[in-house]
């Protein structure tokens, strides 16, 4: 049951997508989250879900796939344009006691939706075709700056790496004390609220320990290993950006004149940023 | 000069709260390894040996007495860096002493520590990942691997730094005979063919046949030392301090104190087999 959990969920392929450089994917996908809130009329919002739909059929990943990360949020989607819907202001199209619906409701439903979609889509993207260390590489790189401020950067990267590296280990492990405790007898499926929570410390407990004990071990083997933090560390595999990247940067910022010119020059649909 | 050197080491783990004494584990412990050797740490639990594999590399360091590696003191912090790039540990526990989430990756983790050009460290996982016949695996991550082929990764790993000496805790405990069968055909290959010292602790009396020389610990002190005939050979002594020997010494003690006498001390079913033959042939 919980090995079907993987987070930062990654399929490799050979796709462009694939073999771009994980720096310029957080970078583009941060400029395109962006831009998809400055989105403020039909025109720029659809060039903006056409771009996404192009960008997924890039990545050559299955349709399936997508779809499964959009159902996952499909009831938020639903309740936040359906609380909009009702909460837009002007004259209203239809109306039943309280319950209005106006064209800026209307407008403001359809944009909310879009707009997530489209968000958790291009998201999708970037874990479905980056590796976890690819990612955590490309994280590290671009908030180097930030070590100016005294921020631990290669710290913080060491540790998103080994907690990538021992989800699957203790996930297995709380299967493995999940099975010892019910051959003991424990109950984790029927009972209330109350009662099931109660039930999951027996698991918490040793699942803690062990994480410990391990991580106890992870920090010898790391010493003997001469692990002495960032300074002076070198990398295998040393990032490079390829002419996919600089096809995509330019590709994109196409995009987003684009809708920066949609924005300006037609008139403005929706003048919320959500 | 010797290679590691353990000169009265003294080593106590602290009380815990319940106001227990101090409790020592290593009592004066004096012994030194050549380069090359094949050296088997054996003694039952509590003796000291891991407690020992942790001193080779300054992970621990004696409270009393000194343990040195090529000349250099494991007490001294700065040396401590080159002392663990001549001296690899590797634990008992394959899965947690991998750290990425990619088989090559993790190799690479030691020499990217030592600062190595990328290209050299892409040249010494390759060689390394060959060394233990893991090449294949290189693209795979580490918690789809059996328990064997994750600990011949760790040993990768730790070839990747081109060490002079490997030291392992128990590496075969939570292994199948299948991965005990791995791991230590590894182990006498990298002794064999890379003369790399090796310190095995172990309590597997047919593992510790396999060494050069095995060294008895017992309460924190050595009980004997010597090559694995000269040990095995002395039944009695390792059976009062409750240890067992080979399956086949142990036949081979038992015929001859039965009055079948075997001359020589018989460590594996072949040279058992041999032993009984010629006895028979001399009657």
């Amino acid at each position: 049951m919980l090995k079907e959990i993987t987070l930062g969920q990654y399929f490799p392929g050979k796709s462009v997508l694939h073999k771009m450089d994980p720096r310029m994917k957080i970078i583009l996908l941060t400029c395109y989250i962006v831009f998809i809130f400055f989105t403020k009329n039909y025109i720029s919002l659809a060039i903006m879900a056409v771009s996404v739909l192009g960008v997924l059929t890039l990545s050559k990943v299955s349709p399936k796939l997508y779809f499964k990360s959009v159902k996952a949020i499909i009831f938020i989607v639903i309740f936040t344009s359906a609380l909009n819907l009702f909460y837009g202001t002007g004259e209203p199209i239809w109306q039943w006691g309280v319950l209005k619906i106006t064209q800026a409701g209307i407008n403001t439903a359809v944009f909310v939706a879009v707009r997530i979609i489209a968000l958790v889509l291009i998201s999708s993207v970037l874990t479905y075709t980056t590796s976890p260390t690819d990612l955590t590489d490309g994280i590290e790189k671009l908030l180097k700056p930030l070590t100016f401020f005294h921020i631990q950067v290669h710290e913080i990267a060491m540790m998103m790496t080994i907690a990538l590296r021992f989800i699957p280990t203790l996930l297995e492990e709380t299967d493995k004390i999940m099975s010892a405790q019910k051959a003991r007898g424990a109950n984790f499926e029927s009972g209330n609220f109350m009662n099931r929570i109660k039930a999951l410390i027996p698991i918490l407990v040793p699942l803690f320990v062990s994480a410990f004990r391990r991580a106890f071990d992870l920090a010898m083997a790391m010493e003997s290993r001469c692990y002495h933090g960032g300074d002076g560390r070198t990398r295998m595999k040393v990032l490079k950006y390829s002419k996919y990247d600089f096809m995509a940067l330019g590709v994109l910022t196409v995009i987003f004149v684009g809708v920066i010119v949609c924005n300006v020059m037609l008139p403005v649909t929706i003048r919320t940023g959500m | 000069m010797e290679f590691i050197d353990v000169r009265d080491v003294v080593f106590g783990y602290e009380a815990d709260e319940e106001g227990k004494e101090n409790k020592i584990v290593l009592k004066k412990l004096s012994f030194s390894i050549n380069k090359g050797e094949f050296v088997a740490l054996l003694g039952h639990n509590g003796s000291g040996k891991s407690t020992l594999a942790k001193m080779f590399n300054g992970i621990l360091q004696p409270d009393e007495g000194q343990v040195t590696v090529c000349g250099m003191n494991t007490l001294d912090e700065d040396k401590l860096l080159d002392i663990r790039k001549k001296v690899g540990l590797v634990l008992q526990n394959p899965d947690n002493q991998l750290v990425a989430s990619i088989v090559e990756e993790d190799v690479a983790f030691g020499p990217e520590n030592l600062g190595i050009e990328p290209k050299e460290i892409r040249k010494r996982v390759d060689d390394a990942l060959k060394a233990v016949d893991m090449y294949e695996y290189r693209g795979h991550a580490p918690h789809k691997l059996s328990g064997g082929q994750k600990q011949r990764v760790a040993i990768a790993g730790i070839i990747a730094m081109q060490p002079d000496c490997i030291v392992l805790d128990e590496p075969t405990a939570m292994l199948d005979p299948q991965g005990r069968k791995e791991v230590m055909d590894t182990i006498v290959k990298l002794n064999k063919e890379k003369n790399i010292t090796i310190i095995l602790i172990t309590h597997y009396m047919d593992e510790a046949a396999l060494a050069d020389r095995l060294v008895v610990l017992d309460g924190g002190k050595i009980l004997t030392d010597g090559t694995p005939k000269e040990v095995f050979s002395n039944v009695e002594l390792l059976k009062k301090h409750s240890l067992d020997v080979p399956q086949s010494t142990e036949l081979a003690h038992k015929l001859s104190s039965g009055g079948f006498k075997i001359g020589d001390t018989p460590l594996d079913v072949e040279e058992c087999v041999e032993a009984i033959d010629k006895a028979l042939k001399k009657k």
